[in-house]
């Protein structure tokens, strides 16, 4: 695993059981990270979005009134969206695959399942560091690219890159 | 009509990656495997009487959730949701502060409250087996595996959780 100085980064942590919260802004700041800021669900994190910068986001998925994965389609969607393409990292106790790809398939960049540990969530940032993903936009999906491996094949690529303006 | 001049349907994007500029490999505030090992520990030290504080805290709460139900509370009245939500809360913690049990017995809490569509005396029963040795787990500071005692408490409860899920 490489070393990374990761202190620059400004992470927001969404959960709502304080005690899970206090933890994780303890373990990032033991990684060095200054910044970081906490919100207790998905409504209150979109209003923080809005007048703070985040370079990654980790949030648990059940939390009431915006859950999670509401959240994460909101950040992804949403015509007001303050970066469609903020890395997202899903925190959640809920490990069943069928969750896993809900998760995906709502836009999730990476998943940590509960008890989380220093050295998991770490390496969840190192994969959003070294690893940045493509992004998908169509009728029905918006998000990183669910695929990781570039496999050859014969034909147009569609995922070649298109300029953004 | 070829639909070439249609909008493609896919959009493939390299998105702009503001978290490469502010990391750097190496150096002395590098994370490396030694420090999140540490970190860990320090987690552990730091946190494991509120730990035991916050778990004694579910436990009550727990129990009086549990109590509700037995009255006969609706599979989606409020008291199961509140008991749905406080060991789903259990669950993610346990193995973070070292009590794996923890995790490992709500999580077969957690399965045997999704497995069943209506609470009958048989799974309130196995329900309050779980609640109760959980109460065991924390009382006794059970951490890890637990040894002997633990493979007893678990081999116990394996023998209930078996018949329902």
């Amino acid at each position: 695993m490489e070393s990374y100085n990761v202190s620059q980064l400004s992470v927001l942590v969404v959960e709502d059981n304080r005690h899970m919260r206090f933890v994780i802004r303890t373990i990032l700041q033991g990684m060095g990270i200054r910044s970081v800021k906490e919100a207790e669900d998905g409504s209150d994190a979109l209003k923080l979005l809005k007048t703070e910068d985040a370079d990654v986001m980790v949030t648990d998925w059940l939390m009431e009134p915006l859950d999670g994965l509401e959240l994460t389609r909101m950040i992804r969607t949403a015509s007001d969206s303050a970066n469609p393409y903020l890395p997202i990292i899903m925190l959640t106790g809920y490990t069943e695959i069928a969750r896993v790809t809900e998760a995906r398939d709502a836009g999730v960049t990476e998943f940590l399942a509960k008890p989380m540990s220093a050295k998991n969530l770490y390496h969840r940032l190192v994969e959003i560091i070294e690893r940045p993903r493509g992004f998908i936009k169509t009728h029905r999906f918006t998000g990183p690219d669910r695929r990781r491996i570039d496999r050859q094949f014969e034909g147009k690529d569609r995922r070649a890159p298109v300029e953004v303006l | 009509m070829d639909g070439a001049d249609k909008p493609p349907s896919v959009v493939f994007e390299r998105p702009p990656n503001p978290i490469a500029g502010k990391v750097a490999k190496g150096g002395p505030d590098a994370v490396t495997e030694e420090r999140l090992a540490a970190l860990e520990e320090d987690i552990v030290a730091k946190f494991s009487d509120q730990y035991l504080e916050w778990v004694e805290n579910d436990l009550v709460r727990l129990r009086k959730a549990l109590e509700v139900i037995e009255a006969g509370a609706h599979v989606d009245a409020p008291s199961v949701q509140a008991f749905r939500a406080i060991i789903h809360d259990m669950r993610g913690m346990g193995g973070t502060f070292e009590y794996d049990l923890v995790t490992t017995i709500a999580d077969q809490v957690h399965r045997l409250v999704h497995a069943v569509g209506t609470l009958g005396a048989e799974h309130l029963m196995a329900l309050r087996v779980h609640v109760d040795a959980l109460k065991v787990v924390v009382a006794e500071r059970l951490t890890g595996d637990g040894g002997e005692r633990g493979r007893e408490v678990l081999q116990g409860l394996q023998k209930v959780y078996q018949k329902y899920v």
